[in-house]
């Protein structure tokens, strides 16, 4: 993120910023292409919860521009330039790709996203970005996994439904959000050869059992671990998905400690049409880490949720019931609960598509535990509250 | 999607009236001769009306046969967005998480993009003539234009309308208008194309408009601005890959 604080933007930023201008303006000046732009604004109140603390409110105003080209039906270029501003002004590159289609395989350069494994919120299987953890972004998100990083991936179909994927990340994943001069300057650097992340997985489709099966293996060169996973989705009587993985140390790995680097994720999905375009919705997921805490952090080791050292604990939940009365009109109520010390983040939420690319939204996030709990009512942003606009054109 | 559009209207009879030679089972397949092609490239437009106003999305779709389809929104707010029909199974591509879904089940019942049209409206329904059982209720003219009133009842369950009716114009070999029932006969869709224009020996309705039964005010049109029927539409479109494109 380049900040301007009250400060103004840094003298180098704006360089770096001006000659990715530069740049993205050259690639896309003569090119033909679509475009398009969201604009969110919205207005927030943080309360502790604790009579003695303020009401706190805040304003935020983003937008993202898209431009996507076409007329080139094996080339195709991508960019999303995102910019915010509430007591700083940021801005961020999320995505800026070139795929290009030989007559065997696809060939993916930049910075982008690869969904590996399967689930909404918590996936073993996604060995790149890592989905088990807390959610980087609200939770009133469409999209609650969104990282991206610089990359290169190679596609080869096997047919309609299967493929193999092959992926190097040379400056790890995922990038880190909102750190267009990081990113920039990473561009530039070497990397060493044993600090290289790659890996590769195969997708599969199960016919007779209507499931779909997806292997793979990522080194992460920086965090100096061996990942294989194994995913599977399909359908039987709901949706369902599985995902495990380890996290295995290079090195000498101590063998004994293999449940520390165990993951597992599963969910369930289900939706029922009530007519008159009511829908009804019911998803549970679980990120399980059998050689994780088992037992409340407590002292010096309870440190609630969003600080690097917060305990892992071996088990969450995200339930979410969402019920759509009509097609423009939905209503939701999401919590990433942690059983083990019973405390809980919950959003209560509605959204409403009034006119073409208009949404009005509300959302209500209420934190419950202790204090010494990953959640706690009492802490900043106990109790939030936003509202606002997006509007799409 | 000019595919969709006849395949969401039903065939079917009961009490047949056969006020001509021709068999319910000619009809139905004079109808598909008509409607199924090797290749098409259509741009459209998909219009949803309801109470609070009107949405318009655009789209490009290829087809290829009765059972292979890909659809892109091209519109801003769906930009991207992909369906991808291959006989019965329906992939989802959403490009700001790169992510396929495989839409089964339940989830194939929801609205598509908030249209009048479902999931379930796309998949094909394979062989009409082995899915129901089609009779001729008699002849009757529309718009002054003689069409074949035609019933169509699942031979077995699981379809996502158990009972249709459908006016076929005996002419064009074009549905013109299609209602599905549930299976206690409840009116659930209705259906109307128009527009019909001859294009490469073939008659292709240039719009067609959905209303569900079960929602006030509302209605969904998709109209054709460009049709190709000699596209030159590769088999691989219709892939996973494609979809991710």
């Amino acid at each position: 993120m380049v900040s301007a604080g009250n400060n103004g933007f840094a003298p180098r930023a704006v360089r770096i910023l001006m000659a990715a201008a530069l740049l993205l303006n050259a690639a896309f000046a003569c090119a033909e292409l679509s475009s398009s732009v969201s604009i969110t604004g919205y207005t927030s109140m943080l309360y502790s919860g604790n009579l003695q603390d303020p009401l706190e409110a805040a304003a935020l105003l983003e937008s993202s521009l898209y431009l996507d080209s076409t007329g080139n039906k094996n080339v195709k270029a991508y960019l999303q330039l995102d910019a915010w501003i509430t007591d700083s002004v940021g801005l961020d590159v999320p995505r800026a790709y070139l795929k290009v289609r030989f007559p065997w395989f696809r060939l993916t350069v930049g910075k982008t996203r690869l969904s590996w494994g399967d689930g909404f919120v918590f996936n073993a299987g996604d060995v790149l970005f890592g989905s088990m953890g807390s959610i980087s972004g609200g939770l009133s998100d469409d999209t609650l996994r969104a990282e991206t990083g610089w990359l290169t991936a190679l596609y080869l179909p096997l047919g309609a439904f299967s493929y193999l994927e092959a992926v190097a990340a040379p400056y790890g994943l995922p990038a880190i959000p909102g750190s267009l001069e990081t990113d920039l300057q990473f561009l530039s650097d070497t990397i060493a050869f044993d600090e290289l992340s790659a890996g590769a997985r195969g997708v599969f489709k199960l016919d007779r059992l209507n499931t779909t099966m997806e292997a793979g293996y990522y080194a992460d060169g920086i965090a100096a671990e061996h990942r294989p996973y194994l995913s599977l989705h399909g359908h039987l009587l709901v949706d369902w998905n599985l995902s495990a993985s380890m996290s295995i140390p290079m090195g000498d790995p101590a063998w004994q400690q293999w449940d520390d680097w165990l993951a597992v994720s599963a969910g369930v999905f289900q939706l029922w049409n009530l007519g008159a375009s009511r829908t009804l919705s019911l998803r549970l997921e679980a990120a399980i880490r059998p050689g994780s805490l088992w037992r409340e952090a407590v002292g010096g080791e309870a440190i609630h949720a969003g600080l690097p050292d917060a305990p892992v604990y071996g088990l969450y939940l995200f339930p979410e019931i969402a019920f759509a009365p009509s097609d423009t009109l939905s209503v939701q109520l999401r919590s990433f609960f942690s059983p083990v010390d019973l405390s809980a983040v919950i959003l209560a939420g509605v959204s409403w598509n009034v006119y073409q690319g208009l949404d009005v939204f509300s959302y209500l996030t209420v934190m419950g535990g202790d204090a010494d709990d990953l959640y706690g009512l009492d802490r900043s942003g106990g109790v939030g509250w936003a509202t606002g606009l997006e509007f799409v054109y | 999607m000019k595919k969709m559009m006849y395949l969401i209207a039903g065939f079917g009879l009961f009490a047949s009236v056969c006020l001509s030679a021709i068999t319910p089972e000619e009809i139905v397949n004079n109808v598909e001769r008509n409607e199924v092609n090797e290749d098409e490239r259509i741009e459209g437009t998909m219009v949803i009306t309801d109470r609070f106003g009107s949405r318009e999305k655009t789209f490009i779709s290829s087809t290829s046969g009765k059972d292979k389809m890909l659809l892109e929104f091209t519109n801003p707010e769906e930009r991207g967005q992909k369906i991808l029909r291959l006989e019965d199974e329906i992939y989802l591509y959403f490009p700001e998480a790169e992510e396929v879904i495989h839409l089964q089940g339940s989830a194939l019942k929801e609205s598509v993009m908030g249209s009048d049209f479902s999931y379930e409206d796309l998949t094909g329904e394979g062989d009409l003539l082995d899915q129901y059982t089609v009779t001729l209720l008699g002849q009757e003219y529309i718009e002054g234009r003689q069409h074949y009133h035609l019933e169509l009842k699942a031979r077995k369950r699981g379809l996502a309308y158990p009972k249709q009716e459908a006016w076929v114009d005996a002419e064009y070999w074009v549905v013109t208008r299609a209602d599905s029932y549930s299976l206690s006969g409840r009116l659930l869709k209705e259906m109307e194309l128009g527009d019909i224009r001859r294009i490469g020996g073939k008659y292709i309705p240039h719009y067609v408009i959905m209303r569900d039964a079960m929602k006030k005010n509302s209605s969904t049109e998709m109209r054709i601005n460009t049709i190709d029927l000699a596209a030159g539409v590769s088999p691989d479109t219709f892939s996973l890959e494609e979809l991710t494109w």
